[in-house]
C-alpha cells in the first residue's frame, strides 16, 4: 500500500523544471570563467605519449608532420585547444606541418588557429630577443578542405609525387613553389600523423587509409570527450600513439610543453580556463546525481511504508 | 562598424536564437536553424568549388592559373597574369570523362534517363565496398590480435592484473552475444550476467564522457559571450 503523503521530498525533485537545472549549470560554468582563474590539469598519461611521440620526432630532416583538422564550430570547443597546443609543440621544435581537412566547416580555422599560434610564438620571440619567425610557407602550409575523403587520403598513399597530386594549398599557390613542401615526395616523408576530430567516422578513415604495405605513420589523436573510451581501443592495439582527452587532454600537453613559463591560476591559457568551468560543472553534475538518487530511493523507502 | 563587428554580433544573436529551444520551442530558435542549414549547404557549395573543382579540374582544362580566384583585383588591375605559363596539357581534357559520368548521377530528376544515374550509383557502391572491405582488415586485424593478451606477465603485476581484467570482459561480453545457445547453463549463465553488467559500466563511462563533451561545447560559447560578443556589443551604449 502506497503512503503518498511520505513522498514529499520525492515529489518535490520529481517537480521541478528542468529550465531550474539548465540555470544551475549556467552559473556553475559561467562564474569560473568571470573570475578568470584557471586550475592545474590533471596528469594525463594519454597525452604524456603524444608529447613523448612528438619529442623523439627528428628535427631539420625537412619531413613533415601531417594534421588532419577534421573538426568544425561543433566540436571547436574541445579540437580547437588540442590542435592550437599541438601546433605550438611543433613551432617550439621547429618541425614542419600541413593542415589538411575533410570538411569545409574547417577552412576557417585552418587559416586562423596555425597564425594565431605563429603569432603569439612571433610575439614571445620577439620580447626575447629571438630573430626567428615562424612564416606561412616555411613552417607550415594549408593544404585546406578536399572533397572524398576515403578516396582522397587512399590516392595520398598511393601517389608517389605528393605535390602533384596536391597541386595547390589553399591560397592558391602551386605547391612546387612552396618551400616547407621541397623535400615531401610520397606518404613516406610525413612523419607523423595528427588527427583532431569529434566526427564520426573521420578518425577511421585514417586508421585504415593512411598507409601502405612498408609505411605506418606515427599516429596522434586528439578526441571530444564522448570519444574517449572508443579511442583507447586504438591506443591498446598501438594504432595510435597518443591521445588528447578532450579539453583535460589539451590542458595537460599545454602544461608539458610550457613548463615553467606554464601558470594557470594568474595566467590561464584556453584549455586551463575551460577546465576550471568544466569540473565545477562535473561538481553540480554529481551532486544533481546523488540527489536523484536519495530522492528515488526516499521514494521507495515511502512506498513500503517507510521513511516514518 | 566593421565587418568583424557584425560578425560577432550576428554570432551572439545565432547562439542565443539556438540556445532559446531550452526555454520552450519558439519561432525564433526555427528561423535561425534553418538559415544554419542553408548557409552551411551554400558554404559548403562555393568552397568545393573554389577549392577543388575551379583549381583541380576547370583551371587546368581551360588552361587559367590555379591562383586565378586567389589573387587580389588590385594584382589583376596592375596585370598579374590570369593565364597559366606552363604549357597547354592537352591530356587534362580526360577529365571530361569523369566528371560528365559523375554528372550523370543528375539524371535522377528525370524520369526518362533516370537509367544513367543507376549506373553512376552502382559504380559508387562498388567502389565503396571495395574500399570498406580493405578498411576493415587495416582497422581491425590490429585490435584482434592485441586483445590476445598474456594473463601473466613475469614481474609485473599490474599489467598481468589488467591484461586479466581485459580478457575477462572480453569472453563475457563474447558469451552474452552468442545466441546459438541458451544463455542457462553453468557458467554460461553467470559469464553472460557479468558480460551485461560490464557493458553497463562500459555505457556509464559514454555517457559521463558525452556529458563533458556537451559541457564543454557550452563553456565555448560562454567564453565567446564574456569575452568577445558582451564587450562587442557594450560599443552601442
Amino acid at each position: 500500500m502506497e503512503h503518498p503523503e511520505n513522498k514529499g521530498f520525492y515529489e518535490f525533485l520529481l517537480s521541478i523544471d528542468r529550465r531550474v537545472v539548465y540555470v544551475l549549470v549556467l552559473i556553475a560554468l559561467i562564474v569560473p570563467l568571470l573570475v578568470e582563474k584557471g586550475m592545474q590539469p590533471a596528469k594525463m598519461t594519454t597525452a604524456q605519449m603524444a608529447y613523448d611521440a612528438v619529442e623523439k620526432l627528428p628535427t631539420d630532416t625537412g619531413k613533415m608532420v601531417w594534421i588532419a583538422m577534421d573538426w568544425g564550430p561543433a566540436t571547436q570547443a574541445e579540437n580547437m585547444p588540442q590542435t592550437s597546443v599541438f601546433m605550438e609543440h611543433l613551432m617550439r621544435r621547429k618541425i614542419l606541418f600541413c593542415t589538411y581537412s575533410i570538411s569545409f566547416s574547417s577552412e576557417p580555422f585552418m587559416k586562423s588557429v596555425p597564425n594565431e599560434v605563429a603569432n603569439s610564438m612571433n610575439k614571445k620571440n620577439e620580447e626575447s630577443g629571438d630573430p626567428y619567425r615562424y612564416e606561412y610557407g616555411k613552417d607550415w602550409v594549408n593544404i585546406g578542405f578536399r572533397p572524398a575523403a576515403v578516396l582522397f587520403v587512399r590516392g595520398l598513399g598511393k601517389t608517389e609525387d605528393v605535390r602533384e597530386y596536391l597541386s595547390v594549398d589553399a591560397r592558391g599557390t602551386p605547391m612546387t613553389e612552396i618551400p616547407c613542401m621541397k623535400n615531401i615526395k610520397t606518404i613516406e616523408d610525413f612523419i607523423m600523423l595528427a588527427e583532431f576530430t569529434g566526427w564520426v567516422g573521420a578518425f577511421n578513415i585514417w586508421v585504415q587509409f593512411f598507409q601502405t604495405k612498408d609505411y605506418k605513420p606515427i599516429f596522434v589523436h586528439g578526441c571530444t570527450s564522448i570519444t574517449i573510451p572508443e579511442a583507447f581501443i586504438y591506443l591498446d592495439s598501438k594504432q595510435i600513439h597518443g591521445l588528447f582527452e578532450g579539453v583535460a587532454g589539451a590542458a595537460y600537453y599545454s602544461k608539458l610543453i610550457k613548463g615553467d613559463e606554464f601558470d594557470p591560476v594568474n595566467n590561464p591559457d584556453l584549455a586551463t580556463k575551460f577546465m576550471m568551468s568544466l569540473s565545477m560543472a562535473h561538481i553540480l553534475i554529481f551532486f544533481f546525481i546523488l540527489v536523484g538518487n536519495i530522492g528515488l530511493w526516499w521514494g521507495k523507502l515511502a512506498e513500503k511504508g517507510g521513511p516514518s | 562598424m566593421t565587418v568583424e563587428w557584425w560578425t560577432i554580433f550576428f554570432g551572439g544573436i545565432s547562439t542565443l536564437a539556438i540556445y532559446s529551444f531550452l526555454y520552450k520551442e519558439n519561432p525564433f530558435y526555427r528561423v535561425f536553424e534553418h538559415m544554419y542549414i542553408g548557409i552551411a549547404t551554400g558554404l559548403g557549395l562555393v568552397i568545393s568549388l573554389e577549392r577543388f573543382i575551379w583549381p583541380q579540374l576547370l583551371a587546368k582544362i581551360f588552361h587559367a592559373s590555379p591562383q586565378v580566384y586567389a589573387t587580389p583585383p588590385q594584382l589583376v588591375a596592375q596585370g598579374a597574369p590570369l593565364t597559366s605559363t606552363v604549357p597547354y596539357e592537352p591530356l587534362y581534357l580526360l577529365y571530361l570523362i569523369p566528371m560528365a559520368f559523375g554528372l550523370g548521377y543528375y539524371t535522377i530528376y528525370t524520369k526518362r534517363y533516370a537509367w544513367v544515374s543507376r549506373i553512376v550509383i552502382s559504380f559508387a557502391l562498388g567502389y565503396g565496398g571495395g574500399l570498406a572491405f580493405k578498411g576493415f582488415f587495416a582497422e581491425y586485424i590490429p585490435q584482434i590480435v592485441s586483445s590476445f593478451k598474456p594473463l601473466y606477465v613475469p614481474g609485473d603485476f599490474w599489467t598481468s592484473f589488467n591484461n586479466t581484467i581485459f580478457v575477462f570482459t572480453l569472453v563475457c561480453v563474447m558469451i552474452y552475444f552468442f545466441f546459438s545457445f541458451e544463455h542457462d547453463k553453468p557458467g554460461i549463465k553467470q559469464a553472460s550476467t557479468a558480460g551485461r553488467w560490464l557493458m553497463m559500466i562500459s555505457f556509464g563511462a559514454f555517457f559521463g564522457a558525452t556529458i563533458m563533451a556537451r559541457m564543454s561545447l557550452l563553456i565555448e560559447r560562454l567564453q565567446f559571450f564574456i569575452e568577445d560578443w558582451l564587450p562587442n556589443f557594450s560599443v552601442l551604449f
